[in-house]
């Protein structure tokens, strides 16, 4: 009796810490030529990897894939545990309310003020009115977004409008962050701010996904790296030095 | 900040939607102005109604024994008629009080002309009356006998009230239904116009009822805006037609006007309509997301 106890200790922590597993995971667009190929990836509570490689690799795809914004041709993909296929619609906004999507394109909505894009995930989440607005403040006070706070994207610098994106994936402290570039706009100084919002949210145990296409954040951020090069994973470097992330 | 959150669709800046409260208005305004004139009209048939049970049989004068035979004769088939509930001869003082403006004030008994005979007759409200049946058989005993001539006046006046009653309410409810189906119409089109910004709020795990609600509360913020709008404008219209009608004396024999239930009943037209709005706009986002990708 005693160690049925503990499988099931351990069976419970296992889908715990596995946050995704992308599984053969294979992409094509319509009937266009297949853009990922064979992707296998696990990904467990609180990793912070960096996904390189070079414009038109398949970064944003597979980000996409892991975001539950996309299904894949062939493959499968299991994330908190479930197979996304067996969700049903209920289930699937279940999930994706636990993930942090920070587009390249940023998709902010053009008529809402920078607040109120950062709140959406709250409220969509059901947040109470007073919690929203605090955390919204706080979070835009924090990335220096205080003076644009009611300010609507088209009125706001490329720079402001990729911090207001970053904010609004970040603001529900979702379990998977996925960043799709997420500093290539942004001046040295915010972008160590941001590197440094996503770092705090790794250590409280969200799983941490930035993509780019040049070395500078990986040489500076001890993180693993994954290679993804015309649509395959092509290797995985550990951090060369531990580099303190300096702000 | 604004007091009222903004929705996460631009409802209020796209061409679709954004004129709804001011189509909202529209159709309530005339909607509200219909059934006033229903309600109005449905006041001036009770009064005919209540009016026409009165009827005056006018016999022509005469003097002496003949004029109390025929009199009672004429009594006699009155009381015995079973649609008529009471007859009163007219008393002589009375009648001398109503030719008074026309004859001046020597006493009608003075004079070489007899005075017509009136009898007031109270018909049975229970029972249809037959009035040129009644006058034939009057007409036998006095061949002169007329019944009821405001009767028939009364009886078009109220078929108008009827008309007025009826196709006031039926005016009125048409455009609310044109009101509700435009909702759907906008809801619907709506929804396909923001489809980028509908899959976006999916991407972030918005559920449909989160998504519906954003529909339902633009239906019911336009609804009671236009509403209010709607039914302060028509509610002036009413006070001035009423007002006019009565000033210009164009309906002598009744007082035109709407009743407190009246009153009441139009004040919650535009929140009945704003309810019925926001669960029309509530339905059709949520079996047109059901149907979305
Ligand atoms: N919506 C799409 N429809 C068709 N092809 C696409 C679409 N998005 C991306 N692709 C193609 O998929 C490949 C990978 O693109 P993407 O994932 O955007 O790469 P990256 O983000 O690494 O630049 C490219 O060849 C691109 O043309
Ligand atoms: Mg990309």
């Amino acid at each position: 009796m005693g160690h049925c106890a503990i499988f099931t200790i351990i069976f419970e922590r296992i889908p715990q810490r596995l946050m995704l597993q992308l599984d053969h995971v294979a992409m094509r667009y319509g009937e266009g030529p297949e853009v990922l190929h064979d992707v296998n990836l696990s990904l467990e509570r609180g990793d912070f990897i960096f996904l390189m490689g070079p414009s038109g690799a398949g970064k944003t795809t597979m980000l996409h894939i892991m975001g539950l914004i996309r299904m894949p041709s062939r493959g499968s993909v299991r994330i908190f545990g479930r197979d996304v296929a067996d969700m049903n619609r209920d289930e699937l906004g279940e999930s994706r309310r636990r993930i942090g999507m920070m587009f390249q394109d940023f998709r902010l909505i053009s008529h809402l003020s920078a607040f109120d894009n950062v709140a959406l995930p709250l409220r969509i989440g059901g947040g109470k009115e007073r919690e929203v607005r605090e955390l919204v403040h706080e979070m835009l006070s924090w990335l220096g977004l205080t003076d644009v706070i009611d300010a609507t994207p088209p009125t706001l610098s490329t720079g402001q409008r990729q911090i207001v994106a970053a904010a609004r994936a970040a603001i529900s402290r979702p379990s998977l962050l996925l960043c799709d570039e997420p500093t290539s706009n942004v001046d040295a100084r915010r972008a160590r701010r941001l590197m440094r919002l996503f770092t705090e949210l790794a250590k409280d145990g969200t799983t941490v996904v930035l993509s780019t296409h040049n070395d500078d954040l990986p040489d500076r951020y001890p993180h693993p790296v994954l290679h993804l090069n015309a649509g395959q994973l092509t290797g995985r470097t550990l951090p060369a030095k531990p580099v303190a992330a300096a702000d | 900040m604004a007091i009222v959150r903004s929705l996460d669709l631009p409802l209020e800046q796209t061409a679709v939607s954004r004129f709804l409260p001011w189509i909202m208005a529209g159709l309530l305004y005339l909607s509200l102005v219909a059934l006033a004139v229903a309600a109005v009209a449905d006041g001036a048939w009770e009064l005919y109604n209540q009016r026409s049970k009165l009827v005056t049989v006018t016999l022509p004068g005469a003097k002496g024994n003949d004029a109390d035979v025929e009199t009672a004769a004429i009594l006699k088939i009155l009381n015995d008629s079973g649609e008529v509930a009471a007859a009163h001869p007219v008393g002589n003082d009375e009648l001398q009080e109503l030719i008074a403006p026309w004859l001046g004030d020597a006493k009608a008994s003075d004079r070489e002309i007899a005075l017509p005979r009136l009898i007031d007759v109270t018909l049975d409200p229970l029972v249809a009356p037959d009035l040129k049946g009644l006058q034939e058989r009057l007409r036998q005993v006095v061949p002169e006998a007329t019944i009821g001539i405001q009767a028939v006046s009364h009886d078009r006046a109220q078929r108008q009230a009827s008309f007025f009653r009826t196709s006031g309410i039926a005016v009125g409810l048409v455009l609310l239904v044109a009101a509700l189906v435009l909702v759907a119409v906008i809801t619907r089109l709506s929804l396909t116009t923001h489809q980028e910004t509908v899959a976006l709020l999916r991407y972030m795990g918005a559920q449909d009822g989160y998504l519906a609600r954003q529909f339902e509360r633009f239906a019911l913020l336009s609804s009671l805006r236009g509403g209010l709008v709607g039914f302060s404008i028509a509610m002036v219209t009413v006070l001035v037609l009423l007002y006019s009608i009565q000033h210009l004396e164009l309906t002598s024999t009744i007082r035109l006007g709407l009743r407190p239930v009246d009153w009441i009943m139009l004040a919650c037209v535009p929140v009945v309509s704003a309810l019925l709005c926001t669960a029309t706009a509530r339905l059709t986002a949520l079996w047109g997301l059901s149907h979305m990708p």
